[in-house]
């Protein structure tokens, strides 16, 4: 259970539905960027869960900051850095979570949350899928199997990347055969 | 005298400056519970969006962060009228 909250790439996914579901479609996969890409922000955070205890030793061998700094004053602004610290992991997990490329078995749907106010959803029929490609580029990339797929579409946004993807020739070859269907070739 | 206005001085910049500070991090407590205020927002959209089975679990999360914020508010409060 616990594992399929940081799963990247979720095949026939349980109980997902999106906004603007046809009746009909089904959701095939729902695939995010490798969880690698969220180390960065991982080992920032647990600099953030440690730094208290380095401050706490700080201001109390220090005579003139601890003659400021009452015991309260130092609960106080513990607290609040440790809720930021919760706040800063949850936003950024959900920004992973939700910034998503879903495939269904009518169309390709590119969602992205750049902050907490700002989203962007694009949408690509399979019918108008001309040409895809993926690529691994990089120590990291390929030590990991990391890569981008490049969709490009006839639809009104001509290209679509899933970015940083996990085995990107997976999900090229499932692409492909899903267009094949589609459009029966 | 010299005691008198040494404890002056000393009060005013402790516990002035002690003071100062609480009524800073309150404000700061304050600007917080509305950042997790639009974080539950956002999240009950982020779900409308795209929603899993972990829907329900994402805007509890949101809400325990936001009361734990309102909860830190309340304290800082009690805090500094004690």
């Amino acid at each position: 259970m616990v594992g399929s909250f940081f799963k990247s790439f979720v095949p026939n996914p349980p109980a997902t539905r999106f906004e603007g579901e046809d009746p009909g479609e089904k959701v095939l996969y729902v695939l995010r960027k490798s969880l690698v890409t969220n180390f960065g922000w991982v080992l920032l955070s647990i600099l953030f869960i440690v730094v208290p205890s380095f401050v706490d030793e700080f201001i109390f061998s220090s005579a003139d900051l601890s003659r400021f700094i009452t015991p309260q004053l130092a609960f106080n602004l513990t607290a609040l850095w440790y809720v930021f610290t919760f706040g800063f992991i949850f936003t950024r997990y959900i920004n992973w979570y939700f910034n998503v490329y879903v495939i269904t078995n009518m169309r390709i749907i590119d969602m992205d949350f750049y902050s907490l106010l700002a989203r962007s959803v694009s949408v690509a029929p399979l019918r108008n899928i001309e040409d895809i490609t993926y690529d691994v580029h990089g120590t990291f990339e390929s030590l990991f199997n990391v890569g981008d797929v490049t969709i490009q579409t006839a639809a009104e946004r001509p290209r679509f990347d899933f970015e940083k993807v996990d085995n990107p020739a997976k999900i090229h070859d499932i692409l492909s055969d899903l267009v094949k269907e589609v459009k029966g070739v | 005298m010299f005691e008198v206005s040494n404890a002056i001085v000393d009060m005013f910049t402790k516990n002035a400056f002690s003071a100062a500070i609480n009524l800073l991090v309150i404000f700061i407590e304050l600007i917080y519970v509305l950042y997790a205020l639009i974080i539950v927002r956002q999240v009950a959209l982020l779900n409308r969006t795209l929603n899993t089975g972990a829907a329900p679990l994402f805007g509890l999360v949101s809400l325990i962060h936001l009361l734990m914020s309102i909860g830190i508010v309340v304290i800082s409060i009690l805090g500094l009228l004690s």
